[in-house]
This record gives C-alpha cells, sequence and structure tokens, in this order.
C-alpha cells in the first residue's frame, strides 16, 4: 500500500519503540550498574 | 532535627526482584502483542505507537501522584526515607513523561503533519514535566537536607495539581489531541476489543516495572543515605 501510516515498518513507530524499550530496559540497566557497584 | 533511621538491608527483597522480572517479562510479551495488533483505520500501523504513549502517560501520571504521596507523608512524619522516595517518584515522573512527551512528537508528525503544536494536552504535559525539572534544580539549589526536603514537598504537592488539568484538557480545550481513549470519568473506551491485549500488556508490564523501579531506586537511595551518614 501506498499510505506511509499503513506501512507496517513505519520509521516513527520504529523509533518510537526503540526508544522506549532502550530508555526503560536502559534505566534498569542502570539500576542493576548502580547495586552492583555499591561498596 | 532529623530522626534515626534503620540500618537499610544490604540485598534486594523478592517483592522488588518479582516486579522487575515480571515486569520486564511482561514489556518483552507486550511486543508480540502490539506487532500482531491490527491496523486502524485512518492511522493505519502508526496507530500502535499510542500503546506505548498511554501507558507512559499512565505511569507517569501514577508517580506524580506517588510524589504528592511521599511529599505529604515527609512533611507529616519527616522522615528523611519519604523525602528520598519522593525524590525518586519525580525521577520516574521525568523518565516515563520525558517518554510520553518524544512519544507523542514522533506520534503527531505523521498523523498532524508537525512534531509539536502549541495545543492544550500538550502544552499541560510540558508544563508538567518542566515543574519536575524544576523540582531537582530546587534540591539541588539548597544545601540544609531539612528545608531542601520541604522545599522539595511543597513542588511535590503542588506539581500534581497538573495531572488532572493535563489529563481533561482534551475535554475541557478541544483541540488537535484526541480525546482519552480510556475516559475514567465516564468508563468509555475507544479501543477496537482486537487492539486492547496490546494496550493492556504494555500498561501491565510498565506499571509493573514502575513499581519494581520505585523500589529498587528507593533501596540504593537509602543505601547511599547509610553510607553517607557513617561517613563512607
Amino acid at each position: 500500500m501506498d499510505n506511509p501510516l499503513f506501512n507496517p515498518a513505519n520509521p516513527f513507530v520504529v523509533w518510537v519503540y526503540l526508544l522506549t524499550y532502550g530508555a526503560v530496559l536502559g534505566y534498569l540497566g542502570y539500576l542493576v550498574w548502580r547495586y552492583r557497584r555499591r561498596g | 532535627m532529623q530522626t534515626l533511621e534503620r540500618t537499610p538491608t544490604t540485598r534486594l527483597d523478592g517483592l522488588t526482584l518479582a516486579l522487575l522480572g515480571t515486569g520486564t517479562l511482561a514489556f518483552l510479551v507486550a511486543l508480540y502483542f502490539v506487532l500482531t495488533s491490527p491496523p486502524e483505520v485512518s492511522q493505519g500501523y502508526v496507530y500502535r505507537i499510542v500503546f506505548v504513549h498511554i501507558s507512559s502517560a499512565w505511569v507517569g501520571y501514577l508517580a506524580a501522584f506517588g510524589c504528592l504521596a511521599y511529599s505529604v507523608a515527609y512533611l507529616v512524619t519527616r522522615r528523611p526515607a519519604h523525602d528520598r522516595m519522593a525524590a525518586v517518584m519525580a525521577e520516574l515522573i521525568l523518565l516515563f513523561m520525558g517518554l510520553t512527551l518524544v512519544q507523542g512528537m514522533l506520534y503527531a508528525r505523521p498523523t498532524w503533519g508537525v512534531y509539536w503544536e502549541w495545543e492544550p494536552r500538550l502544552t499541560t504535559t510540558a508544563i508538567l514535566f518542566a515543574v519536575y525539572v524544576g523540582y531537582f534544580v530546587l534540591r539541588a539549589a539548597i544545601e540544609d537536607p531539612e528545608l531542601r526536603a520541604k522545599a522539595a514537598a511543597a513542588v511535590g504537592i503542588l506539581g500534581v495539581i497538573n495531572v488532572p488539568i493535563s489529563y481533561m484538557s482534551v475535554i475541557w480545550w478541544r483541540s488537535l489531541h484526541q480525546v482519552q481513549s480510556f475516559n475514567l470519568t465516564t468508563g468509555k473506551s475507544q479501543f477496537d476489543p482486537a487492539m486492547l491485549p496490546a494496550l493492556l500488556v504494555t500498561l501491565a508490564a510498565l506499571t509493573l516495572l514502575f513499581l519494581g523501579f520505585a523500589r529498587f531506586k528507593g533501596f540504593l537511595a537509602a543505601q547511599s543515605a547509610h553510607q553517607e551518614a557513617i561517613g563512607g
């Protein structure tokens, strides 16, 4: 289909999901890093 | 005067680990439901952005009420632990409301044609975010721990006023932003049942992760405070 809104790989959708999963799992990673680093 | 605190435990408790584990698992499972959700009649697959957009905003609002509760608790009890948890909640507001704003901009571009419009929902959400940036600027500017906690609690209490204004803005001042997908005042849903699983699983996953993050960060903040208190 020519309508970009109907493209399952629409870049705006891909960026939103990359950003959201990256930020949420990245924050979890940051907390784990702080946990392991503490004296 | 600050009250004497108990020595914090050195290991994460089972509930925190369970919240983080199930939340992370549900967050990954949510991707499956998102990728198998049908296209919307006018917005096609771009509509899939709403699943994380609504969930992030919901968690951001939840964190604002958490910040309110801990700020009030601090002013009543003057326990430093409540001040620390209010700051943890404010940090989570910045994470989730920041995500909501960026997701909204990336959703607006293909559907409205612009990244940003100073319309009521976007403006009130941006103000909400700015208030909690101010919360941390204020904390960084005051050295006295008691005065800092009191001033931060005031911001934590006043800042939440913007949550119902932001939530209701789409009804009070009809503009570009669509009305609530779930109207909490009428109980009506805008979602086709085929789209609900993706939304509900994402919503549940981010809520579990929010609770896990709050407990985890609260634990780390308690440990840091204890280290400081004993001069470590």
